[in-house]
């Protein structure tokens, strides 16, 4: 029995090596394959971008595409370096999700000069229109209106608003946070606090919002720019006895919209999370589909991106995300 | 009545100026002052109230209970600093990304491969055990390239400062998991009792400390190592055993900061937990008048510094000070505080004080 068990073991294994080269031949004998260079920011900084790298990764393998990705590691120059290593390699297109939004201008003239589309996810670089083929990028802007615009609808009797800051400098934090700036300079509402946290993390809020607790600082709305941020700041709420949340006093809004936050949005601990959209892989195969077809395409089309809502949201909208 | 006063006053003197030259006094006037500060802006500050949290149970709240919790790791990582600081006169800068891979190793064995998993896989003293384990051999690691190879400190560590939470990220094989509500009882509050555990935690490694430093003479050897290895070779205490040794104190303290720091919000993202540690509890023994070239090492400074250090971060948190503006803020205050430990200022300060009596030298200093 064990023997004919080892032997049926063998035979799969010499079955599935064969299957394993007869793959390897036909690919070999496609020459012509679309390879796509793809400037990354860090491989799992935050589980938006292990959803996002997934998602390049897996619609690049679905198309048939080589990809050849790099991870910058949180350097900004090593990226740049990079990207233009990347172009020397040729390859036919060059995807690039920048650290920081400005410095890009020389990449994308190599680019430039040597035939490759240059498509920009994520953030949004600082380069002019002629410089790069197509974008897909969030609109943190929009992102932090949509917050402010349901913030308005609350009608809340006065708001005192705490802002949770994402890393200083980022394009998120920056475009977040002037939407909220904006929001409560056109409506009169107060900031008793606005300060940005190192790294987005989850305890420095904590902290702070104890700090905010014990010192006597009264405030009705969290605005936190990420959703550990948000959860850090219930800890600490929690902590100290604040009811928070859909029946509780402090109105809690949080963005990127990962699933276990939402599972808080239904649970009515968070009452707003603006979802900033990861899944980037099946919009940048369908720009490059269209480009090798020469169709004529949008440069400038933000990702749409959706609000969940604490007393709109329902369990099939979190069990149909991915993330 | 004028000579009577001057008796008080000459009388007075005598009981200030030992305390004005204590080696401490500098590192915790800075302290009150910034305390002071505080309190003049937010006549509150002080207060201690007890609340309820939202279960019900008894909780403390209030600025001084937040800064002396939220400074536990700093605290505990101070400690370790110093030992390294003098012995091997240079400084650790992996303890960030170490507190990392001590994070994942912790995260790792409480939730296994789950994300959301709705029960510890292992019981919270085997993670604890497994963590501290991690973190020592960290700074075994450190500690030998230090020691054997006589890499100078600063670049022997750089390795795991480069490459710590990429391995913590690895150690969590990719996963962000948070562990259920009951490991929080020991980066916050035990139910119904309402002092945070943290402040426990660093009350007991302060005396552990204390103890260690009176029944051994580890401190001596320390301090006898970071002022002449060959001397000290000579008299029979092995350098590189020694400078070993503080690296691994180190990885205890960076083991115990990391499960603490862990349990805070039962999750760990390597790539941003405790951002810039390194720097603050370097800062921390500078602060405490330990010379960062070696030689001395006077652990109460090194946590009263810590402490200081965790006031002022509290401090710009509650007075909302603008993003922008923090960092110089911090540095204007920081280099105020390091400039007056300097000889040159101190001797300005000691001939009012004290006419012309010759400065004791740094490296007599006892902890």
């Amino acid at each position: 029995m064990k023997k004919l068990f080892s032997a049926v073991l063998v035979l799969m294994l010499v079955l599935s090596l064969a299957a394993c080269g007869k793959k390897s031949e036909t690919t070999g004998k496609e020459d012509k394959k679309i390879t796509v260079g793809v400037v990354q920011t860090n491989a799992n900084e935050s589980d938006w971008r292990t959803a996002n790298t997934n998602s390049i990764n897996k619609a690049f393998e679905e198309a048939g595409f080589e990809t050849k990705m790099v991870f910058g590691e949180g350097d900004h120059a090593k990226q740049i370096s990079q990207a233009q290593q990347l172009i020397q390699e040729e390859v036919d297109y060059l995807v690039v999700l920048g650290l920081q939004s400005a410095g890009w201008e020389d990449v994308a003239k190599a680019a430039k000069e040597a035939g490759i589309p240059f498509i920009m996810a994520d953030r949004k670089l600082d380069l002019p229109e002629d410089l790069y083929t197509a974008m897909v990028c969030s609109d943190f802007e929009a992102e932090g209106k949509k917050a402010v615009d349901w913030l308005k609808k609350q009608n809340l009797p006065s708001y005192k608003i705490v802002v949770l800051g994402g890393d200083t400098g980022s394009s998120a934090q920056l475009g977040r946070s002037k939407a909220i700036e904006e929001g409560a300079a056109a409506n009169g509402w107060e900031i008793v606090f606005n300060q940005n946290m190192k790294g987005w993390d989850e305890n420095l809020a904590k902290q702070a919002v104890a700090d905010l607790i014990a010192s006597g600082t009264e405030f009705n709305v969290i605005y936190a720019e990420n959703d550990n941020m948000a959860r850090g700041a219930c800890d600490a709420m929690s902590a100290a006895g604040i009811t928070y949340g859909k029946n509780g006093d402090v109105k809690v809004i949080a963005f990127d919209a990962n699933k276990w936050a939402l599972e808080k949005v239904l649970a009515g601990e968070f009452n707003l999370d603006v979802e900033c959209n990861p899944l980037h892989g099946p919009r940048i195969v369908k720009l490059i589909k269209q480009l090798e077809a020469g169709e004529k395409i949008e440069k400038n089309v933000y990702v749409e991106e959706e609000v969940f809502d604490c007393d709109t949201i329902t369990r099939e909208m979190i069990d149909a995300r991915s993330y | 009545m004028t000579k009577k006063n001057e008796k008080a006053g000459n009388d007075l003197m005598k009981h200030i100026k030992p305390v004005i030259r204590h080696r401490l006094f500098i590192p915790i006037v800075f302290l009150i002052f910034l305390l002071l500060i505080n309190i003049f802006i937010k006549p509150g500050f002080l207060k201690i109230g007890l609340g309820k949290d939202i279960n019900g149970n008894p909780v403390l709240i209030g600025n001084i209970i937040n800064i002396l919790n939220n400074s536990t790791e700093l605290v505990i990582l101070a400690i370790g600093m110093s030992f390294v600081t003098a012995c091997s006169r240079g400084q650790d800068i992996s303890v960030g990304s170490t507190i990392a891979i001590v994070g994942g190793v912790v995260m790792r064995v409480l939730c296994g491969n789950e994300t959301q998993p709705t029960e510890l896989k292992a019981p919270v003293i085997v993670a604890f055990i497994l963590g501290c384990l991690a973190g020592m051999l960290c700074g075994a690691f450190n500690g030998i390239l230090v020691s054997r190879f006589n890499i100078q400190p600063m670049v022997a560590t750089l390795i795991l400062f480069t490459a710590g939470r990429s391995l913590g990220s690895m150690a969590m094989g990719g996963l962000k998991p948070k562990a259920v509500a009951s490991f929080s009882y020991y980066g916050n509050f035990f139910p119904g009792f309402p002092i945070p555990t943290p402040i426990l935690i660093t009350a007991a490694v302060i005396i552990i400390t204390c103890i260690a430093m009176k029944k051994t003479n580890l401190g001596l050897y320390t301090r006898a190592v970071g002022i002449n290895d060959k001397s000290s070779r000579l008299n029979g205490i092995e350098p590189s055993r020694i400078k070993f040794m503080s690296y691994v104190i180190m990885g205890l303290c960076v083991g115990i900061a990391g499960f603490i720091q862990a349990s805070r919000v039962q999750t760990v993202n390597p790539y941003t937990i405790v951002p810039g540690i390194e720097m603050d509890a370097i800062l921390a023994v500078a602060l405490g008048g330990n010379s960062l070239g070696g030689g001395s090492l006077n652990l109460p400074g090194s946590i009263v510094g810590a402490y200081t250090i965790q006031t002022l971060t509290s401090m710009l948190t509650t007075l909302n000070v603008n993003t922008n503006a923090i960092p110089v803020f911090k540095a204007v205050i920081i280099i105020v505080l390091v400039a007056i430990q300097t000889p040159a200022v101190k001797r300005l300060f000691g001939r009012k004080t004290q006419a012309a009596k010759p400065a004791l030298g740094g490296g007599k200093e006892s902890a």
